[in-house]
């Protein structure tokens, strides 16, 4: 492996530390706020490039998340950690040289699923919490709905991904079956 | 299954490890493996070598033996 090659996955694998930091601290976040019932939260909604403040004056009454808006956002932040996780495996095998083998194999094909898993997942943490703010919102002339959906690129990648998993599989067999071949 | 009977022949032969990886030419840990019944193949070069070295021939070296997942 060249020394350009080894940096490039040194790269990737701190790079792939900063989500799960990022991740780590979010859950800490969410779970300080479930335990204090700290409702001073700010909303925006995004769509698309375009994010909407919304300040808790507009509010009529208090927004209050329940426990299972925690728990499916919990969940949310714990798929993306098993995600990141496994990136950061996968890299730091690179690193060390350990291109073809089973542990590759289970970290792209744990990639892919966690993908997958998202692709349903990704709008039902925040169904209910936007239902419940655009319930308490009333701002005339602009009608809000929330809807629910399949994110089908990360559906796609995801599919992808299970298939690169496979073929490295496959390529793993192939390794093995060089190795041992005397 | 294929099973290698290369221990057999070697102490037939009175033929240490070392001395017919070295006569064969390739390392003691292939060879090992080999003896051991880990290799998943075997090339040409290497069993005509084997066969070279311990006078003998493909047959005395490998054996079938008949599995129930071959029927």
């Amino acid at each position: 492996m060249s020394k350009g090659q080894r940096s490039f996955y040194r790269l990737m694998y701190i790079l792939s530390l900063l989500p799960i930091v990022f991740i780590l601290l979010a859950i800490g976040l969410l779970i300080y706020f479930w335990i204090s019932k700290a409702n001073e939260l700010s909303y925006a909604l995004t769509i698309g490039p375009l994010s909407i403040g919304i300040s808790p004056d507009l509010l009529e009454g208090e927004l209050v998340l329940s426990h299972l808006d925690f728990v499916l956002l919990i969940i949310y932040g714990g798929l993306f950690f098993v995600l990141f996780w496994n990136v950061k495996n996968f890299f730091l095998n690179l690193v060390n040289e350990k291109f073809f083998v089973m542990e590759n194999v289970r970290a792209i094909r744990h990639i892919g699923i966690c993908i997958l898993i998202l692709a349903f997942y990704n709008y039902i943490p925040f169904y209910t919490i936007l239902l419940k703010l655009i319930d308490k919102l009333n701002i005339p002339g602009i009608n809000l709905s929330v809807q629910i959906g399949i994110d089908y690129g990360l559906l796609f990648s995801g599919l992808a991904i299970l298939a690169v998993s496979q073929l490295f599989k496959e390529a793993v067999r192939i390794k093995e079956e060089n190795e041992l071949t005397i | 299954m294929i099973q290698v009977n290369l221990d057999v022949i070697m102490a037939k032969r009175k033929k240490s490890l070392g001395e017919l990886a070295k006569e064969v030419g390739i390392t003691n840990s292939n060879l090992s493996i080999l003896k051991n019944g880990k290799a998943k193949a075997i090339r040409f070069t290497t069993l005509n070598a084997l066969c070279k070295a311990l006078d003998c021939q493909p047959g005395d070296i490998l054996e079938y033996i008949p599995d129930e997942e071959d029927g």
